[in-house]
Formats: structure tokens, C-alpha cells, sequence
């Protein structure tokens, strides 16, 4: 076993950093799921009302295709195709601040119908706002993984930051694949 | 990974947003015209959340050290 880690000391290094980035995402889920289970505790099964369902769909839909521009950007540069991986990561980005966008517009509204000293209004702000908070911090890490792409960082074999950044990314896509039910549409 | 490679990862990409895509549209029927749906809305969701973590997220690496 020594040996065999000696012969190979990244790739031991790959394991630990992955193992490392899925206990951090499962501690962020720890979180989430306590937001969850205090929408649950405040609103019961109670659906808000006022809630613009089809932006609320939309929003989802743009979240989950920047899963998949994500997924096509860290296959790229594993192939080795930095075009490919560029055009994606930034198309990630833009789905990502097109989210935060849809977010903000949401906010404006859902102002009018519950402000955040009601509990329903505490529910949908804490919610939203924390998941937006990690939408923009992953906008932030994709952005700057798309400046060092852009100066010729990362290739087949060495492309940690990148796998990083987008596991990062498709673990708030996860998040809210539960929030958006949990807000939108469950009801007794 | 060849081109041929990247493109066939590609297109199981693709196939699993298709999927992520009609579930998400399966949700918003089931939670308005079902009653009581919140088993259905909470499997719907575990399914969702499975295929990321399985096909994006690729959680089976855990389990296959050394390979990128």
C-alpha cells in the first residue's frame, strides 16, 4: 500500500481533495436542511400564497441547464478541448447570474406580498437568500476558473479547480431541487 | 479521453437534463392536482437529486481511487 502511494502521490492527493469537497458539500446540505425543516416547523404544510409560480419554474429550468453546461465544461478540459470548456464554463456563468436575476425579481415582488418579519416571509427570504448566496459564490469560483482557463491553466490530468468549482456548482443546483417544492408547490 | 469519448459523456449530459427537465414538469401537475403530494413531490425530488449526484457530480469517483 505504501509503495503503491509512493508510485502514485497525485493521484492519492486527487482522492483526499474529493473526499475533503464532499464532506464540506455534506455539511452545507447539513444547513440547508435545517432551513428546510424550519420551513416546515413555521408554514406546516401550508403552500404561500402570492409566490409567481412560473418564474419559479423558470428559474429552476435555468439552474438546471447550467448543471448541464457545467458537466460539459469539466468533460472538456478532461478531453482536453479548451474551447469547448471555455464556451461552457461561461455559459454556466451567465445561467447563473440569469438565476440571481430571476431571484432578485422574485424578491421585489414577494416584498408586497409577505415581508420578512412574517413568518412566511422569514421562511422564503432566509431560504432563497442563503441558496443565492452560494449561487453567487459559485458564479464567483466558475468566473475565475474561466479567467485562468483563458490563460491556459488546466488540461487533460490537471484540472482540480475546475472539478471543484463545478461539483461546487451542481451541489447548489441540488439544493434546489429541494427548495423550489419546499416553497413552490407542497401542500397539505 | 478521445473525442469520440467526449462526446458520448456528453450526450449521457445531455440525456440526464432531458430527464431532470420532465420530472421537474412531472412536479408542478402532481403538486396541484394530486392530494396529499408530498410523498410523490418528496420521491420526484430524490430522483432529481440522485441523477446530479450520479451523472454531474460523478459520486462514484469516491469509490475508484486514482482514477480522474
Amino acid at each position: 500500500m505504501a509503495a503503491h502511494v509512493a508510485a502514485h502521490p497525485r493521484y492519492r492527493r486527487l482522492d483526499l481533495r474529493r473526499l475533503g469537497l464532499w464532506l464540506f458539500l455534506l455539511s452545507e446540505g447539513f444547513l440547508f436542511s435545517a432551513l428546510i425543516a424550519a420551513r416546515y416547523y413555521l408554514l406546516g404544510l401550508q403552500r404561500p400564497e402570492g409566490l409567481n409560480q412560473p418564474l419559479g419554474l423558470a428559474i429552476t429550468v435555468v439552474l438546471l441547464a447550467s448543471s448541464l453546461t457545467a458537466y460539459r465544461a469539466e468533460t472538456a478540459i478532461a478531453g482536453g478541448d479548451r474551447p469547448l470548456f471555455l464556451r461552457n464554463t461561461l455559459a454556466t456563468v451567465a445561467l447563473g447570474l440569469l438565476f440571481l436575476a430571476g431571484v432578485g425579481v422574485e424578491w421585489a415582488q414577494a416584498f408586497a406580498h409577505f415581508p420578512p418579519t412574517r413568518p412566511v416571509g422569514t421562511v422564503f427570504f432566509t431560504l432563497t437568500g442563503m441558496h443565492a448566496l452560494h449561487v453567487l459564490s459559485g458564479v464567483v469560483l466558475l468566473a475565475g476558473v474561466y479567467l485562468h482557463g483563458r490563460r491556459g491553466r488546466y488540461g487533460p490530468g490537471a484540472f482540480w479547480p475546475v472539478e471543484g468549482a463545478v461539483k461546487y456548482w451542481h451541489f447548489v443546483d441540488v439544493v434546489w431541487v429541494f427548495i423550489y417544492p419546499t416553497l413552490y408547490l407542497v401542500t397539505a | 479521453m478521445g473525442r469520440a469519448d467526449i462526446g458520448a459523456r456528453l450526450r449521457v449530459g445531455t440525456r440526464a437534463l432531458v430527464t431532470l427537465l420532465i420530472l421537474t414538469a412531472v412536479e408542478v401537475p402532481v403538486a396541484f392536482r394530486v392530494p396529499r403530494p408530498l410523498p410523490w413531490l418528496i420521491l420526484l425530488n430524490l430522483a432529481d437529486a440522485a441523477l446530479i449526484v450520479w451523472y454531474f457530480m460523478h459520486i462514484a469517483d469516491l469509490w475508484r481511487p486514482g482514477e480522474d
